[in-house]
């Protein structure tokens, strides 16, 4: 691996063990200079390892520096308390000590996402928060990786520690009452994270699998902690959706739908595992939304064709799913099973009782489908217009390849 | 094996007029003292003190001021270890940075009835 790389990856797994670590010491009120710390010790890893090479153990080397640099951090939050500034006495490196002692990382990383995804910060601003605090990822990286320019990201985090200071939010998992909703926001924000890398709004990157692992490792560290049914259905969920990633991309950068996609690609192993959390996950009679989108997810990678594909199962997932979660875009996926379960006016009357404004970036969805539909009515033109506005508000430029081929297609028939 | 308590008196770094360099190398042969100690297995426990406290005296139970951050009597914190005797507890206590800057460590055994 080369010193980037290794850094990088180091980056990764260690910035959030590190900040979770040093603000169950400082408080969440000082998770900034906390968060400076941090990134000041890889700043100081990167200058000495270029020049003596990497450590052996690179994780202790920055242990170790973090915890001498969190020697400042102590006297700068001392004065700040009004403690007498001038005294500092060596006896203060005791309470940091076992600051980053392995049986407490675990917890204090989930101390941190759960302090993160506290619900007086907005759905958005929790996920730049978590990418940021707990993955690590740089302001660049969140600004390609959500499509946002830096400067929103940089305003958001600022929101987001203002936000703990001024709710007092504790570095802490909270108590039985409150613990279910937050843990549901926490899903939230996985699923969130998940599917922005699974269904990337970045033009040149159709998925951006560091998006896809950090959220599932991130929920397998919940289900270690909580061992919660919801956490295991969103788990299915992923492992479903993650089995066909390498069969979703062609070799020209290109998205391949689930109908062309080459099945012998899949990843079998994810496939198993997702069944085996489902099993887990269906051991309770409260089925979460997670439970049915990954039933659906499920059924998808369960036919070997996608002619044999049971929509009638489907068709009954996503019906139960829009019971719980009655959305735009959950009712239009219903709308596409019906079309392809023979349903075709079913699929018209659903499709005219969507609100389109409600798909927001994905509006270009709707007109699709709808074409679809014209199509089916055998209402060529119809289906062409929509089609043409489709084109007209799509962003991804393989998606707009997509409805070029279609479009081109129906210039071939007239 | 008995457990005694390493009480650390002195040694306030900025009365000594250390720079942050200075302090900074010190603080790194603390936790060296402290691996070294958790390595060892002998590590029981310990805690920092903050400089400002108060006292209450006598039958009249007068409030005063804790020794103050200058004096030699100011007690910053202590660790608790696990070994066979006292001279092994002393030779531990070896390892204590600040000697040199006037700075004392008190072992004491912690009572036990067993």
């Amino acid at each position: 691996m080369s010193m980037d790389k290794i850094v990088d990856h180091l980056f990764r797994y260690e910035y959030g063990k590190m900040v979770s670590s040093l603000t169950r010491l400082f408080g969440s009120q000082h998770i900034e200079l906390v968060e400076d710390v941090v990134q000041d010790t890889f700043h100081t890893a990167t200058i000495h390892w270029r020049k003596n090479g990497v450590p052996d153990v690179p994780e202790a080397w920055l242990r170790t520096v973090a915890r001498n640099k969190s020697i400042d951090l102590l006297r700068k939050i001392q004065s700040r308390n009004n403690v007498e500034q001038k005294y500092l006495s060596g006896t203060s490196t005791i309470a940091i000590q076992e600051i980053f002692s392995d049986e407490e990382i675990s917890d204090n990383q989930l101390r941190l996402i759960f302090m993160i995804c506290h619900p007086s910060l907005k759905l958005q601003d929790q996920i730049i928060f978590a990418l940021k605090t707990f993955s690590g990822f740089s302001r660049k990286e969140i600004s390609t990786a959500l499509l946002k320019s830096e400067e929103n990201i940089k305003k958001s985090l600022t929101r987001a520690k203002k936000n703990v200071i001024k709710n007092d939010i504790k570095f802490e998992v909270p108590d039985q009452n409150e613990f279910l909703k937050r843990l549901e926001n926490v899903h939230l924000v996985l699923y969130l994270l998940f599917n922005e890398g699974f269904h990337s709004s970045n033009k040149k990157e159709l998925v951006r699998r560091d998006l896809v692992a950090e959220a599932i490792r991130l929920n397998g560290l919940l289900i270690e902690s909580f061992d919660h049914s919801n956490s295991k259905a969103l788990m299915a969920l992923m492992c479903f959706h993650a089995a066909r990633l390498n069969a979703k991309i062609s070799d020209k950068n290109e998205m391949i739908k689930l109908k062309h996609q080459d099945r012998s690609k899949w990843n079998f192993e994810l496939i198993k595992s997702g069944h085996k959390y489902m099993e887990e996950a269906t051991m309770t009679d409260n089925y979460s939304r997670f439970h049915w989108e990954a039933a659906i997810a499920g059924e998808y990678v369960q036919s070997s064709s996608f002619e044999t594909t049971n929509w009638k199962n489907l068709e009954i997932y996503y019906r139960n799913l829009l019971l719980l979660i009655p959305s735009a875009i959950n009712s239009l996926n219903l709308c596409v099973i019906l079309l392809q379960g023979g349903k075709l006016m079913e699929s018209k009357k659903l499709f005219e009782d969507i609100n389109a404004e409600e798909m927001e970036g994905r509006i270009y969805l709707y007109f699709s489908v709808g074409a679809e539909i014209r199509n089916k009515l055998g209402d060529l033109v119809g289906a062409k217009e929509l089609l043409i506005e489709a084109l007209n508000q799509v962003e991804n430029d393989l998606e707009k390849n997509l409805i070029l081929d279609k479009l081109s297609m129906f210039d071939n028939k007239n | 094996m008995k457990e005694y308590m390493m009480v650390f008196l002195g040694a306030d770094y900025g009365n000594a007029g250390l720079s942050p360099e200075q302090m900074q190398e010190r603080m790194g042969k603390w936790f060296a003292w402290g691996d070294k100690m958790t390595k060892a297995g002998i590590l029981k426990g310990g805690e920092a003190l903050t400089p400002v406290g108060k006292r209450i005296v006598g039958a009249k139970r007068l409030v005063t001021d804790s020794p103050s951050a200058e004096s030699k009597e100011l007690i910053g914190g202590y660790y608790t270890i696990k070994v066979e005797s006292m001279d092994k507890a002393l030779e531990v206590a070896q390892d204590y940075p600040d000697f040199d800057l006037g700075g004392t460590v008190e072992v004491r055994e912690i009572m036990v009835f067993s």
